[in-house]
């Protein structure tokens, strides 16, 4: 039996697209923007510019309007200083919080709140300065022709 | 500056205020409760610190209805809840605070008198 994938959205991957429409991110992280985990070839150079997207749950237990969910995503900014990646996040937020309904590959992005405050810190073990926020998008969960 | 003005208080709103903050502040306190009951049983467990640690920080008062749980002696409790390099989030606190704070505004419905 294989999966039947017809129809299905990665909503990590529009969220990705979505980022990289931005210069200024673009251009801070050269395009290291990764959907669910850091890959283990960029762990050597850190700690630089980058983000990492994780899908953290669902945020309304209610139903769905049409085929649009209620998603939170962890947004994780890592740069060389706790400044600079509290810069990074800001411009990810702001980018994040002017999000208009948009059709990117397929997905529905409907809009974007910030749902948790900044919080920056350096990660245990690796001692990276990372910023970290949730946000909860209206995304489609079917893709869209 | 002169100021021409009235000072408009009446006793029994402030008995319905005083009654019904009481009853709105039990049941946010419960909830508050309940969220930590909640995240407690989800906790991973290395050796149970974190997870006999959590606790309401902060309970509502018929003055401020607001509480705050939550764990403020593991300092890594935030990294097992969010995750780090190599080390994937766990979210058992948001779990715990959507299980906890489901139907709590209907509950709140309930107190008001009809």
């Amino acid at each position: 039996m294989t999966t039947d994938t017809t129809n299905v959205v990665y909503d990590i991957a529009a969220l990705i697209a979505y980022l990289s429409q931005n210069t200024d991110i673009v251009t801070d992280t050269a395009g290291r923007i990764y959907g669910n985990e850091m890959p283990n070839e960029q762990a050597a150079f850190m700690p630089r510019g980058l983000i990492v997207i994780n899908s953290a749950g669902t945020a309304r237990m209610t139903r769905d309007r049409l085929n649009l969910g209620h998603k939170i995503f962890d947004v994780r900014c890592y740069h060389s200083s706790m400044y600079l990646s509290s810069m990074l996040f800001l411009s990810v937020a702001k980018h994040l919080k002017n999000l208009q309904r948009q059709l990117i590959n397929g997905v529905l992005l409907y809009d974007a709140s910030q749902i948790t405050g900044r919080f920056t810190a350096r990660e245990p073990d690796t001692e990276w300065p990372v910023s970290y926020g949730s946000f909860e998008v209206t995304i489609s969960e079917e893709g869209i022709p | 500056m002169i100021k021409a003005s009235f000072i408009l208080r009446n006793w029994y709103a402030e008995r319905v205020r005083k009654s019904l903050g009481d009853k709105l502040a039990d049941e946010i306190n419960r909830t508050a409760d309940m969220a930590v009951d909640r995240a407690q049983q989800r906790a991973p467990v290395d050796t149970g610190f974190m997870r006999d640690t959590m606790r309401v920080i902060r309970y509502a008062t018929p003055d401020n209805l607001t509480a705050e749980w939550g764990n403020d002696t593991a300092t890594y409790t935030i990294w097992v809840e969010i995750g780090s390099q190599g080390r994937p989030g766990r979210y058992f606190m948001r779990q715990a605070q959507q299980e906890a704070t489901s139907g709590l505004t209907g509950r709140v419905r309930g107190i008001l008198p009809r």
